[in-house]
């Protein structure tokens, strides 16, 4: 056997797609299986018993950098929208790309750190900018409330929904798309 | 046996910085020998092509070029050093239509965000330990997509094996 890709015995580039395709299917010699130390046809390998605990350590000892990484986000989550602004023709297709990203970003790392009330927030910007128009001065007003709020949750330490600040700040989030994302 | 991480080499491509820190610092406890990361879908793939790397992870939604069509890139660039390498998708999306467009890009595992630790750790398991074949057909190259048998299977029988009904007429090994 060859470690080189052979061409396949029939030609499968003629663009043929859905059930007139052919298919040609690929075996291969799992040498990445080997190079993990294994023999290619023996059974799975075990991984150390301790790997996961030790990994799983290193994830919650990140933990503690959350609040520096999030505030990074939130900086560039506000720059970015401070850009978007003035765009009323709806121009600025990289920036909303961003701005999109940047709220994925806090949705992600409050996820992750388990700061639930940030990560509603981070989803909820994320899925509203995918409507966003920006020619519409509500939209705006749905935007800068997200942003404000999860600004407050940063400063005020604020980690899951139960308190009544959490519930206060929700509750203007979901009032300001209420009212304002009606406008549509 | 237990799985030696010493001689792989793990490309991580992330925008976040902190996410990709974070996969790293994982990788790093297990032991990977070469860990190489990338911001975007665009310098990963000169990553990828510089490191020839044993598995990629990616996220998805990156700028200039997301998780996506880098995993395209790899698959089907002619320039890519290894095109059957696996990738490992790290995602916020984990809605069925998103997995199946990952899949059928040629995504070999998907893994939800938040992720923990045991979820990535076997995820690269499952790659080493498992892989799946490879399939060309049309447009479509990638891992096999068909995870398990149907016995009871009644679609169209488009392989070659289906239509010869013998012995898979091609055998060959790939470096990983």
């Amino acid at each position: 056997m060859s470690d080189k890709e052979k061409k396949p015995a029939e030609d499968t580039s003629n663009g043929k797609t859905g059930e007139n395709a052919e298919v040609e299917i690929f075996h291969r010699i799992n040498r990445l299986k080997v190079k993990a130390g294994g023999d290619a046809k023996s059974g799975p390998g075990f991984l150390d018993p301790n790997a996961v605990d030790r990994a799983q350590q290193r994830i919650d000892e990140k933990a503690a950098t959350y609040p520096v990484e999030v505030k990074d986000v939130l900086k560039n989550l506000t720059d970015s929208w401070n850009r978007l602004k003035g765009d009323t023709d709806n121009r600025n297709a990289s920036e909303l790309e961003q701005l999109y990203n940047y709220a994925n970003h806090v949705k992600d790392l409050a996820a992750t750190f388990y700061y639930p009330l940030m990560q509603h927030f981070g989803l909820s910007l994320r899925e509203f900018s995918e409507k966003l128009d920006l020619s519409k001065p509500a939209h705006h007003t749905i935007v800068q409330a997200h942003i404000d709020a999860m600004w407050a949750v940063y400063f005020g330490g604020i980690k899951d929904h139960g308190d009544n600040n959490a519930k206060e700040l929700k509750e203007i989030v979901s009032k300001a798309i209420e009212k304002h994302g009606k406008t549509d | 046996m237990a799985v030696n991480f010493a001689k792989l080499s793990v490309l991580v491509v992330e925008d976040n910085k902190a996410m990709r820190d974070l996969i790293v610092s994982v990788l790093d406890s297990l032991g990977v020998g070469s860990i190489v990361t990338a911001e975007s879908g665009a310098s990963g793939f000169m990553k990828f092509r510089n490191s020839n790397a044993d598995i990629v992870i990616l996220d998805w939604e990156m700028e200039p070029k997301n998780g996506l069509s880098l995993t395209g890139e790899i698959r089907r660039n002619p320039m890519s050093p290894n095109r059957m390498v696996p990738i490992i998708m790290l995602t916020g999306y984990s809605a069925p239509k998103r997995v199946a467009q990952a899949r059928d890009t040629g995504v070999t595992e998907f893994l939800a965000k938040p992720f923990t630790a045991e979820g990535l750790i076997n995820r690269i398991a499952y790659v080493i330990n498992k892989p799946r074949d490879f399939i060309e057909a049309g447009d479509f190259f990638g891992p096999d997509r068909r995870r398990r048998r149907v016995e009871n299977y009644h679609g169209p029988r488009r392989r070659k094996i289906d239509r010869e009904g013998g012995t898979i007429p091609v055998d060959i090994a790939f470096s990983n």
